[in-house]
């Protein structure tokens, strides 16, 4: 009896240090669950703590940071529950949604579904010239003038980020999020 | 079967909507808690997300992911294969496969154009593919796309039923140190190792090497033995050069060995190959791409390859070089047309050393393609896509071919699309139709019957109406749904010619030739859905019906109209993907397919009766490097026949593997 609770024991043990060193105490609770528009929408939520806006980008000191989706959503809820009640650096976040670039021309960050595909170019031509973040998911978004695609890799989402186009945007991005991203223009790091 | 398929949709659609209120809303908070790096180390699970710009094209597109290969068990391309709605994958022996699109099902499968990183690996020989020497590590295989229907306007001739590229992954994602061994009651061993490593910033490369060795499966009764064995080393590396360009250099060097039941080429009445039977094999290919982006709108690419392939064949001695070279170019005109445009050329270096009663006359022969094609994607409003396109090329076989189609997507509502195409796609002839000289009678006897290559055989030609429509139901069930009508016209057939006398021997011949006397038409209905009750549960049901009508204007002395009955009527398959806690995985493929009414290499008139057949695969994460599989392939049946005439198939057995995979 004594033997087999030791060894019980041991293996508990062993199972709170491994998880200790790869600290994946909250990631291993929603490993099995997480879809990619749901890490994506988590994703979004990040860039807005990791990204600098230059001053002109907001109206105001307290105006929102807007995450617009344009075109197909593939988020859903999980967007708007990630942003719920979230503030910052004093601006609070909301989401807004539309069909047409010209009514996103206020947001901060853009994502730009899938069903833009075809239309990739002038909507980026649209947004030439204004402080607006652009993320995707669409194939070597991020090689044709975007600023962050999101890229499978092994049932991963991956970041690839073209710094050179967000600094033409006015848009700083720290390292912390270039760290881990794979860097597709030739801007410092 | 329909039945039964009407039935599985509206179950899953039943189960969707409970499905999806079900799904906690939890997640994504808990993902909040995550840093930026934990974040990208949470493994997702997706229904049909990936590489998903392919799924809005007006086409019936279809996409084997890395994970699916993996999950299928599979350790070749053709069995990779299986589930997609529209091609028919058949093993005749341990070694050869036929995998045919949407009709014409042959271990020479005329009508299917596959390319390997855009290397062509159709064979001009025969037309079709040498599946036994196309080995790849599964592992390093990114996707497998198959396009379904014409694709000669892009890809150019032979293109007919469909275009399968295969497409390995960059070296960056196949990093560090990897080994995989496999054994099992049919391979005696799978085992490969690679490693891959960084030269400088943003340059990458990967270099492996793998061995294979197959047991024979249950030959006719005195047939040679069908086991085989191929070694194979290849690399690939991946520079980014700069933001707008990047480099691809790969290559690829294989030897094998392969067993046959039947010789290659029997020609009845006349002396064959016999005893052990085998056909000695190696190859290899160095590839080079450049990718350059002007800016945000237009890209060019150029690529350049030579391949080069042997087979010591029992009836014949082949080598073939082949150097390709490729531009292609895309910009945005006028903001709202898409053009792609580009031109290639091929040289190809034959030589062909009959054996026995085999003979191509003449022996070598060199061969030039040209061609250029020019498509324009215009986006008419938000909803409507078309595209227009034409390829021209000119070939040494049967001069120029024109290919073009029209092709529109519409959008009917966010997540459907329905998409309608017309096209024209052509098949040119092959180098042993052109220059095959066989004596298909006693060559010694005052009138002799000759298999005569011929000068005035054309291409076959197909003229394809195909409609589609997708829809994205719920985040975790999709609809993909294509029909088609194809109309044929000059198939090949063989028919007598006019007899001469060969003033050498005086002996009087009866010319027997390839010409273009057969038409037809065939019709088909292909589906999936895709449906993900739980995020760590996948399922798919594909289903593929097609009824072919071919009618022989001439004699058709090599029953060609037959091939009209060689694909399964109907063809239904089920997977599920299941992953269990503690890093388990199980994964169950189950198919059922109709029989094979009339086959043209059945002289006997034998067929191949409908069967069923189920896989199961239990793997096993073990920490961070080390992954187990265990399982068990075609396990309803001790063995059952797939394709084949009797005399020249082997019956494929129940199997059981285990599987390690290491990473580091």
């Amino acid at each position: 009896m004594g033997a087999v609770s030791a060894a019980a024991r041991r293996l508990r043990m062993l199972a709170a240090a491994w998880l200790l060193t790869c600290g994946l105490g909250a990631s291993g609770a929603v490993l099995a669950a997480a879809t990619p528009a749901q890490v994506e929408a988590v994703f979004l939520f990040n860039f807005t703590q990791f990204v600098d806006w230059p001053p002109e980008a907001f109206a105001g000191p307290g105006s929102p940071i807007v995450i617009g989706v344009l075109g197909s959503d593939p988020f859903g809820a999980a967007l708007d529950e990630v942003v719920r009640g979230e503030v910052v650096n004093g601006h609070p976040l909301v989401v807004h949604r539309a069909q047409r670039v010209e009514e996103l021309a206020d947001c901060q960050v853009l994502f730009i579904g899938r069903s833009e595909r075809a239309h990739l170019a002038p909507v980026l031509a649209a947004l030439k010239g204004r402080n607006i973040l652009t993320v995707s998911d669409l194939d070597e978004f991020a090689n044709h003038g975007g600023m962050i695609c999101f890229v499978l890799v092994n049932n991963k989402v991956r970041l690839r980020v073209n710094v050179e186009a967000a600094k033409a945007a006015g848009l700083t991005l720290s390292s912390k999020l270039l760290r881990f991203a794979q860097i597709v223009g030739p801007g410092e790091l | 079967m329909p039945v039964r398929l009407v039935l599985g949709v509206a179950l899953a659609l039943g189960m969707a909507t409970r499905g999806v209120a079900e799904d906690g809303e939890s997640t994504p908070t808990a993902l909040k808690r995550l840093s930026i790096e934990q974040l990208m180390d949470v493994e997702v699970t997706s229904v049909s997300k990936t590489r998903e710009s392919l799924l809005n094209a007006a086409a019936a597109v279809s996409i084997v992911t890395d994970e699916d290969i993996r999950r299928s068990g599979a350790t070749t391309v053709p069995e990779a294969l299986r589930f997609v709605p529209g091609l028919f994958v058949a093993r005749e022996t341990s070694n050869s496969w036929s995998v045919s699109s949407r009709g014409f099902s042959g271990v020479n499968s005329q009508e299917l154009l596959v390319l390997s990183d855009t290397r062509s690996i159709y064979t001009p020989l025969f037309s079709g593919v040498f599946w036994d020497v196309q080995d790849y590590l599964m592992d390093d295989i990114d996707r497998i796309e198959v396009i379904r229907g014409p694709g000669g306007t892009l890809w150019g001739s032979n293109a007919v039923n469909g275009v399968i590229n295969i497409t390995t992954k960059p070296a960056q994602d196949t990093q560090g140190g990897y080994f995989e061994a496999e054994t099992g009651t049919q391979e005696h061993v799978t085992t490969a190792l690679r490693y891959g490593g960084k030269l400088a910033d943003d340059a990458y490369f990967r270099v492996f090497g793998k061995f294979t060795d197959v047991d024979a499966e249950l030959d006719p009764p005195g047939a040679s033995p069908d086991n085989w064995r191929l070694g194979h080393v290849g690399f690939r590396s991946d520079w980014q050069a700069s933001s707008q360009d990047a480099l691809t250099v790969q290559g690829d060097l294989y030897d094998g060995v392969i067993g046959l039941v039947e010789p290659t080429i029997t020609i009845l009445n006349r002396p064959s190959p016999s005893g052990r039977l085998q056909t000695g094999v190696n190859g290899g290919n160095v590839l080079g791409r450049w990718q350059h982006s002007f800016d945000a709108t237009s890209d060019m690419q150029i690529r350049l390859y030579y391949d080069r392939t042997h087979r010591n064949d029992p009836s014949f001695l082949d080598d073939l070089d082949t150097i390709d070279l490729d531009f292609q170019h895309r910009f945005l005109l006028a903001r709202r047309h898409e053009i792609t445009w580009g031109l290639s050329y091929r040289f190809l270096n034959d030589r062909d050393e009959g054996k026995g009663v085999f003979a191509l006359n003449p022996p070598s022969a060199r061969d030039h393609l040209y061609s250029g094609f020019v498509q324009d994607q215009v986006s008419l409003g938000r909803t409507l896509r078309i595209t227009v396109g034409t390829k021209l090329e000119h070939n040494d076989y049967s001069g120029y071919e024109v290919q073009p189609s029209i092709r529109a997507a519409w959008d009917l509502a966010e997540a459907r699309t329905f998409w309608v195409a017309i096209s024209r796609a052509v098949r040119v002839p092959d180098r042993l139709e052109r220059d095959v000289d066989i004596d298909v009678t006693d060559p010694t006897a005052p009138v002799v019957g000759r298999l005569l290559g011929s000068r005035d055989f054309h291409a076959e030609e197909l003229l394809a109406f195909e409609l589609g429509y997708r829809w994205q139901i719920a985040p975790n069930l999709s609809l993909d749904l294509a029909t088609f009508q194809n109309r044929y016209t000059g198939l090949s057939s063989l028919e007598f010619a006019t007899p001469f006398v060969d003033l050498n021997t005086g002996q009087t011949i009866v010319p027997i030739v390839n010409r273009n006397l057969t038409d037809g038409r065939a019709d088909g209905i292909e589906t999936l859905v895709t449906y993900s009750p739980r995020s760590n549960w996948r399922l798919s049901l594909d289903y593929s019906y097609i009824d072919m009508d071919l009618t022989a204007h001439g004699m058709d002395l090599n029953r060609g109209q037959l091939v009209e009955g060689s694909t399964p009527r109907n063809q239904i398959g089920l997977r599920s993907y299941l992953d269990l806690p503690r890093g388990l995985q199980l994964d169950v493929q189950f198919r059922a397919l109709s029989a094979l009414s009339k086959l043209p290499a059945s002289v006997t008139g034998d067929t191949i009766p409908g069967y069923q057949e189920l896989d199961v695969r239990l793997g096993w994460r073990l920490g961070h490097h080390t992954q187990l599989s265990l399982g068990g392939q075609d396990l309803l049946h001790a063995h059952h026949v797939e394709f084949g005439a009797p005399y020249q198939r082997s019956s494929i057995r129940r199997s059981v593997y285990g599987k390690i995979a290491w990473e580091l």
